[in-house]
């Protein structure tokens, strides 16, 4: 009887304390952002400095394209880095052309193509440390554009004005998290900027490219459409079509009369029997995830990465057997922990694992790839693997590894990312 | 004309991979007070005995009032007692708290009222991802509270508490994932969650 008192009286009492004490705690929840205001400069002032006679910190790396002994790095928003690449064990950062919201770069003879916003820029690199714009190509990337909708923060594109930096101001606000209605109702504008530009003649870039040039046609993508350019004129580039690609597209890689083109959904690819306007003749779908592809004459090779805005895939490999670009099909999955970007030369495969570092496997048997060796210690992006060399971007900068030998992997160089 | 926009937080912020490093000296050092405050005990002439003590409970605060369970095994000398302790804390968000538990018996008697403190990290699990998020990480647990127990028989003592928990995480969100035109942008947003907790249970 005395235990039941007890106990009554115990029930009791926590009841009332937890009655009167509950409306005196609080929970405190805080938002941490930078309010942002740009800068603007005048668009004719912009293209007139856009020349090679700068230099400037490795901060923000992007996409990477190496043409001759030379690197292209882009810096995310603000330009292209020339890396004089004549020796892979000193590479040296020659000069910086200033193209403000640049992020994709391909190249072909002394030609770079650029974007800068919504427009194309065609740049003679003939002297790379003496660029010159050749032309400006207006209202090609319309989803580049800011706020199309109006809707958010209310900056409208004046075309005469270029954004061309950001004033900074950190603030913490009291706030739960509103991550959800802007997400879903821009998630069809998504613009993926992480990465490097592919060719296949006169270049070569990496899996995560949106640009990709295949003999008189620069192609690239937005979010919805594949866009072939010509440009047999590099001082009068033409966009002659877009074509409907899908949804959600994020990358594309040339193989031979091919285009596989990468979206969050699936693996679309394009034949260029007619180059003007490519036709798509297999589709290939997957979970959502960001899909970057490399490809070659019997498979493809895509990397699936769960998490921020890629969606919820689990984190893996696919190797597709696309011997028949009709019907492509799934030959095996490879489980990875956070895969990127990915080259393939020969027996080969780099995958940029993300924290899980650069991983090289033996893909002499698509069906039974081994891992021969992981790099740590980096958290890679994307990989251009070209003559024994793989160039690496990285969070921390661009490293570039010696793979002659694939039991002996060894880091030639890195240029890393000032803080 | 400037209009100002809501966007960017830190270019790049902590890992995933960097948070685990971060968790683990914590883990370490929790470990570490726990082998030291058992050693102290074994090295006296006087009676230690190991305990566990189970609970199931409520955490109420300004949110909710959700469930929560907890475990801990340890030590016991003749009215302290200390051990590790690890449970699921259901709110807000399902957290794993692992803490160093102390508590002081007001008496040697076996019925008795008791205090209690716990110290510790609570990890939000992986899988715990919001769209768009980027990484999130645990952060500080700790709890203190009075509660009373007697036995049920003479192995087996109903142990009733009642006190004050905390505990803290954040997350980091891509406030803008479908942009590139702009410097990427995160939101660091900071949980601090004040509860009262209530918990029964049983202590061998």
């Amino acid at each position: 009887m005395k235990k039941f008192l007890t106990i009554v009286f115990g029930c009791t009492t926590m009841a009332f304390l937890l009655f009167f004490l509950q409306g005196c705690l609080k929970d405190k929840v805080t938002r941490t952002y930078t309010i942002m205001t740009p800068v603007y400069e005048s668009k004719t002032t912009v293209l007139a400095n856009i020349k090679s006679d700068l230099q400037a910190e490795v901060k923000s790396p992007g996409k990477i394209f190496i043409y001759g002994n030379y690197i292209f790095l882009n810096e995310v928003n603000e330009g292209v880095h020339i890396i004089d690449n004549s020796n892979p064990s000193n590479p040296v950062v020659k000069s910086f052309i200033p193209i403000p919201g640049n992020v994709d770069i391909a190249v072909k003879g002394n030609t770079l193509y650029a974007d800068m916003y919504t427009d194309l820029l065609s740049i003679d690199i003939s002297d790379p440390l003496n660029a010159k714009l050749l032309k400006t190509v207006a209202d090609v990337f319309p989803e580049r554009a800011y706020d199309v909708t109006g809707m958010y923060g209310g900056i409208v594109p004046d075309k005469s004005k270029i954004i061309v930096d950001w004033i900074k101001k950190d603030t913490t606000v009291e706030g739960e998290p509103n991550i959800y209605s802007g997400g879903i109702m821009f998630d069809s504008q998504k613009d993926f900027a992480l990465a490097s530009a592919a060719v296949a003649a006169p270049g070569i870039g990496g899996s995560l490219a949106r640009f990709s040039i295949v003999n008189d046609y620069l192609y690239a993508v937005d979010h919805h459409t594949l866009k072939s350019i010509l440009i047999t004129d590099p001082s009068n580039p033409k966009l002659i079509s877009n074509i409907p690609g899908g949804f959600d597209i994020e990358t594309i890689y040339p193989f031979k009369d091919k285009l596989f083109v990468g979206s969050m959904t699936g693996l679309y690819i394009f034949d260029l029997t007619n180059p003007a306007s490519p036709a798509m003749k297999g589709t290939f779908s997957h979970a959502r995830a960001c899909d970057p592809v490399v490809a070659d004459d019997n498979y493809a090779y895509v990397t699936l990465k769960e998490g921020t805005s890629c969606g919820p895939a689990e984190d893996e490999l696919l190797v597709l057997n696309v011997a028949n670009v009709s019907a492509p099909t799934l030959l095996k999955k490879y489980s990875m922990q956070n895969p990127s970007g990915l080259a393939k030369d020969g027996s080969t495969l780099f995958i940029c694992d993300g924290t899980g570092g650069l991983k090289v496997f033996d893909a002499t048997d698509a069906l039974n790839i081994s891992l021969k060796k992981q790099i740590k210690g980096i958290e890679p992006r994307d990989v251009i693997a070209w003559k024994n060399n793989a160039l690496v971007i990285a969070k921390e900068g661009l490293f570039q590894f010696d793979y002659s030998n694939p039991n002996n992997i060894y880091l030639r160089s890195r240029i890393t990312v000032s803080k | 004309m400037t209009i100002p926009i809501q966007t960017t937080f830190t270019s790049e912020a902590g890992s995933l991979y960097q948070n685990r490093i971060a968790m683990k000296p914590k883990i370490y050092l929790v470990l570490v007070l726990i082998l030291t405050i058992a050693s102290g005990f074994a090295q006296s002439k006087a009676k230690i005995k190991f305990s566990n003590i189970t609970q199931f409970g409520t955490l109420s605060g300004k949110s909710s009032t959700e469930y929560q369970m907890q475990t801990v095994n340890g030590v016991k000398y003749k009215t302290i007692s200390a051990g590790v302790g690890v449970g699921l804390d259901n709110y807000y968000e399902q957290t794993i708290p692992l803490f160093l538990d102390i508590r002081k018996n007001f008496y040697g008697r076996s019925s008795t009222p008791f205090v209690y403190g716990d110290a510790g990290y609570s990890f939000l699990p992986k899988d715990s991802k919001l769209m768009w998020e980027i990484d999130h990480k645990g952060g500080t647990y700790y709890a203190a509270g009075i509660g009373y127990e007697f036995p049920l028989d003479k192995k087996v003592k109903a142990v009733f508490d009642i006190g004050y928990s905390y505990k803290h995480f954040s997350r980091k969100i891509d406030s803008e994932p479908w942009r590139s035109s702009i410097p990427h942008n995160y939101d660091r947003y900071n949980y601090s969650l004040n509860r009262i907790s209530i918990k029964a249970g049983l202590s061998f």
